[in-house]
């Protein structure tokens, strides 16, 4: 897992929570950060932030390669995302938060991720 | 089934809102004004035809005197009768029309020469210069010109006598009348420009905080959550109770900041035809359904609207629906065309609004629930009305709370 975003306290806060319930979760603090960490190593689900410096979170996902499958993005916002972008997101995006998101529904919404993840790279595999 | 019907989108069956009976108020005052300044040009009048034209005889010498005179009467009486009628804009309108061509006339009949021009711009000056002034300096201002435009043309004409005083006087008095009466209008045009700024950036500021709050709540809302789990391994009740209770009251408040800045927005609605289906889709990915409710799109048809703002609006409405079904249900969703618009409905099969405060539930910062902010059925009212639709609520044959909004649809241009 990924949680990317440039408040310490909301990363830091969404950090505790996930690795508590058993998950691998590094940190990002902006959208560059993002790009390096998930050519480092396998993440299946990021929790993006769309404001953040240096890239938002909009930038990253058109710039996430499409081939090896991309891992599942949950957007999160504090704004209103415009109507247009969300329709260029497509299916790209699993699911769009409105900060502040509730964490039984964040919890939730990173289960669906992760399983969703984990079938694509199956998929994957198996045609492979 | 109780038919409850907003007052603010045109009900007439139960107490009026505030804001209609402020409305009511400035009829009333625009009517008033209309008639008291009717009876003041009818007085004129009949005060120069009795005290000056008649007495004299010289019919034709007194021509000007006798035709302002009857001018003067015919105004008065129409407005007398027709002027409660008019809105507040066209009495002055039409009163500043009319009285620039009778002071034009007595300029013309009555003056000659630099007297003329000097009489033209002490008074044209005096009513601009007093438009900036606040009221008390204004009518001050407005009696020293009357009495230089007055002392201008008594010493203008030839005779002096009661004719010209009568003339002089009676112009002044409707000078002052109908720049008065302009000067209010548009003292409350700017009052209620002033008042507009001030909401609007009060909706600006709300708007940043609104923002600005959600990364701190974001993560006090975490760390509560966090502080729970902990503490529900380590069974210490009290503490477990304390932070769950901490924890109500944080959400309490985003959902508090969350309201303010969507009922305190002041955009404009960017209208677009909009598929139904695809809104709840969207509405469903924000507020997904809880277990035990089944959420039902029955009819669909494009309805025209802001998505952003009818996205908030049904977020609300099927919020409230999910709120009233505790024990599970279903949520029925529909659109039909109707009265040139789109018809939209919620309906939930829950157990319906009270009929004592069906009247109420509109209204800001009423809500019957323990958590509730209020604010969310006066968003959708705000919202809808920001469209020029119309929201009303009822209870369903099947029980359950309905509530309806109303949208115009493709509105041509003028």
């Amino acid at each position: 897992m990924l949680v990317a975003d440039d408040d310490l306290a909301v990363r830091q806060s969404t950090v505790r929570i996930l690795k508590t319930l058993g998950y691998v979760v590094s940190e990002a603090r902006d959208g560059e950060e993002v790009m390096a960490k998930l050519l480092d190593s396998e993440v299946d689900a990021v929790v993006l932030d769309v404001k953040m410096p240096r890239r938002d979170g909009i930038s990253v996902i058109e710039g996430l390669d499409p081939s090896p499958p991309p891992p599942v993005v949950l957007l999160v916002s504090a704004y209103d995302i415009e109507r247009q972008t969300r329709a260029r997101l497509g299916t790209r995006v699993h699911r769009v938060l409105r900060k502040p998101v509730p964490p039984p529904i964040l919890i939730e919404a990173v289960e669906e991720a992760v399983d969703l993840a984990r079938a694509a790279r199956a998929e994957v595999k198996t045609r492979s | 089934m109780i038919e409850v019907e907003d007052s603010r989108s045109g009900g007439s069956h139960r107490e009026q809102s505030p804001k209609s009976q402020s409305l009511l108020v400035l009829r009333h005052s625009a009517a008033a004004r209309g008639r008291t300044l009717g009876v003041l040009f009818f007085a004129g009048g009949m005060f120069a035809l009795v005290v000056v034209a008649v007495p004299h005889g010289d019919t034709m010498d007194e021509l000007p005197v006798l035709i302002l005179a009857l001018a003067a009467c015919v105004t008065g009486g129409a407005l007398w009768f027709v002027g409660p009628q008019f809105s507040a804009r066209v009495l002055h309108f039409t009163l500043a029309f009319g009285t620039a061509e009778i002071t034009l006339a007595a300029y013309f009949s009555h003056g000659s020469g630099p007297s003329v021009a000097f009489a033209f711009f002490y008074t044209w000056v005096g009513l601009y210069a007093s438009l900036f002034f606040t009221p008390r300096q204004a009518q001050l201002h407005l009696l020293v010109c009357a009495a230089a435009f007055a002392s201008v043309l008594v010493a203008n004409s030839e005779s002096g006598g009661p004719a010209d005083w009568v003339l002089a006087m009676g112009t002044t008095t409707i000078v002052i009348l109908v720049v008065g009466a302009i000067m209010a209008e548009l003292f409350e045009a700017q009052a209620s420009l002033v008042k507009k700024e001030r909401l609007s950036a009060l909706g600006e500021l709300a708007t940043v905080v609104g923002h600005e709050l959600r990364n701190p709540l974001a993560a006090a809302i975490n760390d509560l959550y966090f502080h729970r789990m902990q503490l529900a391994e380590q069974v210490d009740p009290v503490a477990f109770s304390a932070v769950t209770r901490a924890e109500a009251q944080i959400n309490r408040a985003a959902q508090l900041s969350e309201d303010l800045t969507s009922y305190m927005g002041e955009r404009e609605p960017q209208l677009t035809e909009i598929c139904l289906d695809d809104l709840i889709g969207e509405v469903l990915e924000v507020v997904p359904p809880p277990k035990g409710i089944d959420v039902v799109l029955e009819s669909s048809v494009p309805v025209m609207a802001d998505p952003a703002l009818l996205l908030q609006v049904l977020t609300n409405l099927v919020t409230n629906g999910y709120q009233a079904m505790t024990e599970g249900g279903t949520l029925k969703v529909a659109s039909i065309a109707e009265g040139g618009g789109t018809t939209i409905w919620v309906e939930d099969s829950g157990l319906g609004f009270d009929a004592n405060v069906a009247d109420r539930i509109f209204d800001p910062f009423f809500t019957t629930k323990d958590e509730g902010t209020g604010l969310g059925l006066a968003i959708v009212h705000r919202l809808v009305e920001r469209h020029l639709g119309t929201v009303t609520a009822e209870n369903a044959p099947s029980g359950g709370a309905r509530v309806k909004i109303w949208l115009p649809g493709k509105r041509t241009p003028r």
